[in-house]
């Protein structure tokens, strides 16, 4: 008999939907249906029963082609690797458990890597301009509870966060939400009219670039001073306003993603959005939060902080502090610089969002990739090493965009003998140790 | 079995009367024994102080706001990261350190446990976290309850016993260990940007006050009998006159008796009360209502407190007394953190620079002194800085000198620039008039 796997925390967006039904097979082996996730959500759980999955270490050969070698083998020779080299970027993350990245955390430490995340592809500038100006935000839930101005700017939930809206930012009814989408006033901000745009009452086309300028204006009107007759598009008669009606919630809320942290002004794009929602306040109450994208870069970003004090790009390879700079210590820069000897991959694709120079850069370079599927980064590593998948084969903490913890829950076993990321870890760091106490690799 | 003999330290046990006598400590399996076998290992302890482990009993070292402090401030890992010979991991931070900086800093001034003193309920497992990788010592975390939804509802309507059930249920969910109450009812009118100043002010929606609060969780910790009493950062927190809503809160606990079979007699535990002793109607006129707060203190056996001893650094204030960061925030106008969650709490995170030529800082700093020096029973007042929102708690020793020697005590007051000034505002200068109050100083 088939059984069904109740509150089942979705592993695949920041979201982290902790409402999902999975129907499991009698023998535990295979997922046979999912109820409530989104279809990218869903599409995390069928990747679990894909035919052709792979289940042990891959290693490539001179001629391009892949043989499966050991657990072992695989282990070995990502620590000599390890150990070997004298920088090495540990990047990725972002689908994996905080108990994880911990491990991983103490093998960088112990190696002298880079450690970090795809906020340096993402959400960075965000994480940057808070560093500079600090944040007002809240939880998910006291946008379902209390906000009655919602404000996507940069961000299509519909497509990237697609029960966001349904469980948070328009349609539920909350303790003081009684209204639900009624009671809400939904504005949308984009130079594109997306489906996110369609779900909103008021959309507001900004030509494109000039975000810094339209958040700039806002906070002028809200202040009562004067503008020019139009500010990236908008009319100032419009921006006066939204500045008023802003001004008159009782609790407002804006939602950002990559159209703001990846156009023109980047982090100070943010910085002055954070400025705006922090005026905002002299008035009534408001907060920010960033559309964190994949499900537990934010995760990372807290073990990160709590164990070295910066949310991502945290260069440990001076062995005695901990330092962290744009620029130069964030994955890109470094590819592009040549400035590392190897590369760890792991639970993140970062063949299909680096830019095409860094993954060049990369692709020279001893690599090994742990991940369950095949992907881009895969096909240019040394050593690809399958693992089971967090979330579904495996529990562990994860991270919501709203940093509120979820322990994730295990629906199906692994396929026979796959480790897990926290198992996999923790053999590599022990032959790592193995490594050093025989003095190198 | 193992066994140690910890040789040659000077021992101190204020329970026993021991003082500093040199003396030789046997151990076996974790317990101190009259004597250990001939194999026991040697622990050489000369010049060395051997004491039971300190107990930090509030302080913010692990969960969401002490972490935003952490990752939102890397110029905090400027005065301070490295790493030391023998010393497994990078420590990094001053005041916000890392967790592996937490746990080998506490244990270098020999503190075995401390005290997260506000878990907001719904980032419980980020507060175990952390506590999981901290090291050495041990850490526990009090949630707090003064601004939940349910506590109101029930409290609204005189439900003690619901207001217990429900207590025991978070406690068990969230592994707390007590209830701890931060800016009550004001804490929940901020979601709304509101606050509630005085204890009488009503909370938006829920129909209630502060002190309904209070008298209502005091009421549900007795009912409970839980091992520790109502933990309470009281309302109006850093302001000028403040005193008087400090009084008034204390008052709510005339007349309340302990229930419990274990010897606890407090029902009401005053967190940081330098921060609550304020005389004055501006930063102006601004003076020291120690002696106000700690004369009644004195005189009600049910009451504990701890100081919120100001150190005078660079540091970073954090509380999940929302409304009042952001007041902060008005005042020095850095970087502004604030996360409001539902339920119950909003945390505020701001940098805060205790610059000592200031006279009200300066004048922070006396009050803090005066709290513990007045003091009459020093079993019921706890030395704390907040840490990190008075200062740091790697600065336990100075505060510990000042407190112990009037003359260090002295340096540092005289050597302000506004020393007049502080004098004028607080009564620490003649700290030595207070005879009685310092009986338990060498
Ligand atoms: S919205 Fe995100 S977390 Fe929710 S089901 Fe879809 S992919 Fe999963
Ligand atoms: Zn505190």
């Amino acid at each position: 008999m088939p059984k069904e796997v109740t509150d089942v925390i979705c592993p695949f967006c920041g979201t982290l939907c902790d409402d999902l039904i999975v129907t499991v097979s009698d023998d535990n082996k295979t997922i046979l249906g999912v109820k409530n996730a989104c279809a990218i959500g869903a599409e995390k759980f069928n990747h679990q029963r894909m035919p052709g999955r792979v289940k042990r270490p891959r290693m490539r050969q001179a001629d391009g082609s892949y043989k499966e070698i050991t657990y072992d083998e695989a282990i070995d020779w990502t620590a000599k690797m390890l150990v070997k080299s004298r920088k090495t970027l540990m990047y990725g993350w972002a689908s994996t458990s905080c108990q994880a990245m911990s491990i991983g955390h103490d093998i960088a430490e112990k190696v002298g890597a880079i450690v970090d995340n795809c906020a340096t592809v993402c959400h960075g500038s965000s994480l940057i301009a808070i560093e500079d100006v600090g944040v007002p935000s809240c939880t998910l839930g006291e946008v379902k509870n209390r906000a009655d101005r919602v404000i996507f700017w940069g961000c299509n939930p519909a497509h990237a966060h697609p029960r966001h809206m349904s469980r948070y930012s328009i349609f539920p009814r909350g303790f003081f939400t009684v209204k639900g989408h009624k009671g809400r006033k939904i504005y949308c901000v984009d130079c594109r009219y997306t489906d996110t745009a369609k779900c909103a009452d008021e959309f507001i086309q900004i030509q494109q670039g000039f975000d810094y300028e339209l958040l700039d204006a806002l906070r002028t009107a809200a202040r009562g001073e004067a503008l020019p007759d139009t500010v990236g598009g908008v009319p100032k008669e419009k921006i006066y306003e939204i500045a008023e009606d802003l001004k008159n919630a009782r609790f407002g809320v804006i939602f950002f993603g990559m159209g703001l942290t990846h156009t023109m002004g980047r982090n100070h794009n943010i910085d002055i959005a954070i400025n705006l929602t922090r005026d905002l306040n002299d008035y009534t109450k408001f907060a920010i939060m960033a559309m964190r994208g994949h499900w537990n870069v934010t995760g990372s970003g807290q073990v990160l902080g709590w164990q070295y004090g910066f949310p991502y790009a945290v260069d440990l390879s001076r062995r005695d502090q901990a330092r962290h700079q744009t620029g130069e210590t964030t994955s890109v820069d470094l590819l592009n610089r040549n400035e590392v000897e190897a590369c760890f991959y792991i639970a993140t694709d970062p063949g299909a969002h680096f830019p095409v120079n860094a993954m060049i850069s990369s692709s020279r370079k001893p690599t090994v990739t742990v991940d369950p599927h095949i992907n881009c980064t895969t096909e240019i590593s040394d050593i690809h090493i399958p693992v089971a998948l967090v979330g579904v084969e495996v529990g562990g903490c994860a991270y919501r965009m709203d940093n509120v913890p979820i322990e994730t829950r295990k629906v199906v076993d692994p396929p026979e003998g796959v480790l897990t990321d926290e198992e996999l870890l923790t053999k590599i760091n022990q032959r790592v140790d193995e490594l050093l106490a025989q003095g190198g690799a | 079995m193992s066994e140690y003999i910890i040789k040659n330290g000077r021992v101190f046990d204020p329970v026993q009367g021991i003082k500093g006598d040199k003396k030789d400590i046997f151990v076996r399996d974790d317990k101190i024994v009259d004597s250990v076998g001939s194999g026991a290992k040697i622990i050489d302890a000369r010049d060395k102080t051997v004491m039971a482990g300190a107990i930090e009993v509030h302080a913010h070292v692990a969960g969401p706001k002490v972490n935003a402090g952490r990752w939102y401030r890397p110029e905090d890992k400027h005065f301070d990261s490295h790493k030391t010979a023998g010393i497994t991991r990078i420590e990094g931070g001053k005041s916000i350190p890392t967790v592996f900086k937490t746990g080998y800093e506490y244990a270098r001034m020999g503190f075995t446990f401390a005290m997260e003193a506000a878990m907001p309920p719904l980032y419980a497992r980020h507060v175990h976290e952390e506590i999981h990788d901290t090291p050495i010592i041990d850490e526990a975390a009090l949630p707090v309850f003064g601004n939940n939804w349910f506590i109101l509802e029930y409290l609204k309507n005189q439900e003690i016993e619901n207001t217990a059930a429900y207590i025991a249920w978070i406690l068990n969910q969230t592994k707390g260990y007590g209830v701890k109450v931060v800016n009550p009812g004001g804490t929940e009118a901020w979601a709304w940007g509101l606050n509630c100043l005085s204890i009488h002010d009503p909370v938006p929606y829920f129909d209630i006050t502060p002190a309904e609060i209070i008298t209502g969780l005091m009421a549900a910790n007795e009912y409970l009998g839980l091992p520790h009493s109502m933990h309470l950062h009281q309302n109006n927190l850093g302001n000028p006159g403040n005193y008087t809503t400090t009084l008034e809160s204390l008052k709510l606990a005339e007349g309340v008796k302990a229930k419990n079979n274990f010897g606890r007699e407090q029902v009401l535990h005053s967190t940081h009360l330098q921060f609550h002793s304020y005389k004055g109607t501006n930063w102006g006129d601004f003076e020291s209502g120690a002696k106000e707060v700690m004369d009644y203190v004195n005189r009600q056996k049910n009451l504990t407190i701890d100081t919120g001893n100001v150190t005078l650094d660079e540091t970073t204030t954090m509380t999940a007394d929302g409304p009042f960061e952001h007041h902060l925030h008005g005042l020095n106008h850095l970087k502004w953190f604030n996360v409001d969650v539902e339920l119950e709490t909003a945390a505020g995170v701001v940098p805060f620079i205790y610059d000592p030529n200031n006279a009200v800082f300066a004048s922070q700093w006396a009050v803090g002194l005066e709290i513990a020096l007045y003091a009459n029973d020093p079993m019921r007042c706890f030395i704390t800085t907040d840490h990190p929102n008075a200062g740091p708690f790697t600065r336990y020793p100075r505060v510990y000198s000042w407190l112990m020697s009037k003359k260090v005590r002295d340096e540092r007051l005289n050597t302000f620039k506004k020393a007049d000034k502080v004098i004028s505002a607080t009564t620490l200068a003649n700290s030595t008039a207070r005879s009685r109050s310092m009986s338990w100083q060498p």
